[in-house]
């Protein structure tokens, strides 16, 4: 354990100082991010000038909401995005080669190599506005709640880079993961409405198969509804299923790999 | 005549990943149109009512699935390919061409869009064959001849703004935020995500002087009768202004740029 920290210190250290070599698009990305931001919260006022209720929440708890998910939304930007981002490049031209022969787990190598500075900035921008939407939330919030709120939220991020790692294994088969790609950015719009408006079999999907309705309104509803053991349960079980999932799926995929350049 | 052959080469290239075009398009539409549906039946049923901002539930759903298709047409080839090529040095190639680089990256555009075109009215077949079609609704020739036209002219206001961005990449190392900032603000001022008529009225008045609402959801607007004849002209007349504004601006930073340009990477 204290080897991977130890290592992944050095990758944020090589990151930093990589980030600062490009110091517009370091600026671009931090100003990109916060036109997103901007865009969601105004998206959510805007719809809330027509309707008191939207899935079963107030204007005040689908702020926290969408601050739930403009975090995560950082985070996984910041931490996963680049990595995977380069992942169906390095199986197509043969370079997970250097990532195989690394004394570590390769998942996790390939995984977190690169830590996106530029978007470090924007997890900041994230918390205030999740702190702005907290605070501003008119009823009493006990503090236990926020603290697993934001656990969850942090948990929820890692849902997100599982599903989508998932989403891209294909590569190993189909040699372009475009359309996988694709079709996960496409899905994630999901993660980013709440689940209240969901129902019947694609609700379920959303919450077990595709569980994008974890990564933050289940984190919300524990926030601000009565807590419900059996919601907290559902992530759990959920995020460990998935975990296994990933890790069978990965050293599976790994079988097919048949290193390009080689 | 080149344009004709710019274009045929353009969409041989586009049929020869014919598969993967088509099933992305698929997905988007039914994700987007599917997750806007439950958001609105969900609003819908919580306000018990026929209509908001001038929609059914029924032309809301018609209404997202052409704003969808039309946010693929106009924005056409991916984002980012003339900085990719100014950037890596392939620009070069273009500028021993006996053609204007703006116009044959028009030209290249619309074969991208003619095929989202197509995918288009596959769309709204396919909607009006098994939904039918929204009875508020009255579609007739005239409004499909100037929809078609609307298109047209904003898909060349679209290029002329996206190229903008991405000749800044003489300057700039990567424009490509850029450019997804482009998308993030046409996606909402240009009514991909809401309706415009479901903005305050302050922000509608502001909006329609901005080139936004004329990238995406006019043309969808025409198409469903929603406009008056006096304001598409207006429209037509804001289009051309702006498509003038952004040419010019290209033009002053082209020059610019090329002084600029080193030709890295060939």
């Amino acid at each position: 354990m204290i080897r991977y920290i130890r290592l992944y210190l050095h990758f944020l250290r090589f990151s930093f100082s990589k980030a600062m070599e490009f110091r517009v698009d370091f600026l671009f990305r931090i100003v990109m991010d916060c036109f997103f931001y901007a865009i969601s919260i105004a998206f959510y006022r805007i719809l809330f000038l027509h309707t008191s209720t939207l899935g079963g929440w107030n204007e005040e708890q689908a702020m926290i909401f969408v601050a739930a998910y403009i975090f995560v939304d950082a985070l996984q930007m910041t931490v996963f995005s680049s990595n995977l981002w380069w992942f169906p490049v390095f199986v197509n031209r043969g370079d997970l080669d250097y990532y195989l022969v690394r004394p570590v787990s390769s998942l996790f190598f390939l995984s977190v190599r690169e830590f996106a500075a530029n978007s470090l900035c924007n997890v900041f921008i994230a918390i205030g506005i999740l702190v702005w939407a907290i605070s501003s939330y008119s009823q009493p919030l006990v503090w236990w709640k926020i603290l697993l709120f934001v656990l969850l939220i942090i948990n929820g991020t890692f849902i997100y880079y599982m599903v989508h790692m998932l989403f891209l294994v294909g590569v190993f088969w189909a040699h372009s993961a475009r359309g996988f790609d694709s079709l996960f950015r496409h899905l994630c719009l999901v993660y980013e409405r709440p689940d209240g408006i969901f129902h019947g079999g694609v609700r379920t999907v959303f919450t077990t198969v595709l569980p994008f309705c974890l990564m933050c309104s289940f984190p919300a509803r524990l926030l601000f509804e009565d807590f419900q053991f059996s919601l907290l349960f559902h992530i759990i079980i959920t995020t460990v299923l998935m975990f296994v999932v990933l890790q069978f799926a990965w050293k599976f995929s790994l079988k097919a790999y048949s290193s390009a350049s080689s | 005549m080149w344009m004709l052959q710019v274009f045929t080469l353009e969409m041989r290239k586009i049929f020869s990943y014919r598969i993967d075009f088509w099933t992305q398009f698929i997905a988007y539409i039914v994700v987007w149109v599917g997750v806007s549906y439950f958001l609105w039946s969900s609003i819908f049923a919580q306000k018990g009512v026929n209509s908001i901002g001038d929609y059914s539930f029924h032309a809301l759903m018609l209404y997202y699935l052409i704003t969808a298709s039309v946010a693929k047409i106009i924005r056409g080839e991916d984002i980012g390919q003339i900085s990719r090529e100014i950037y890596q040095g392939e620009l070069s190639r273009y500028l021993v061409y006996p053609i204007p680089f703006f116009l044959y990256k028009f030209v290249c555009h619309l074969a991208h869009s003619f095929m989202y075109f197509i995918q288009l009215i596959c769309a709204i077949v396919f909607f009006v064959f098994v939904f039918g079609l929204p009875s508020e609704i009255i579609i007739t020739q005239e409004n499909i001849l100037l929809c078609m036209v609307f298109l047209l002219l904003s898909c060349y206001l679209h290029f002329s703004i996206a190229a903008v961005v991405e000749i800044i990449s003489f300057w700039a190392d990567n424009v490509w935020s850029l450019l997804v900032m482009l998308r993030f603000i046409s996606g909402l001022l240009g009514g991909a995500l809401l309706p415009l008529v479901l903005f305050p009225e302050w922000a509608q008045e502001i909006l329609y002087m901005l080139p936004f609402p004329y990238l995406i959801s006019f043309s969808s607007e025409i198409f469903m009768n929603k406009v008056t004849f006096t304001q598409t002209y207006s429209a037509l007349f804001i289009v051309f202004a702006w498509s003038v504004f952004f040419n010019i601006i290209f033009a002053v930073f082209w020059k610019k740029g090329l002084r600029q340009y080193s030709g890295v990477g060939i």
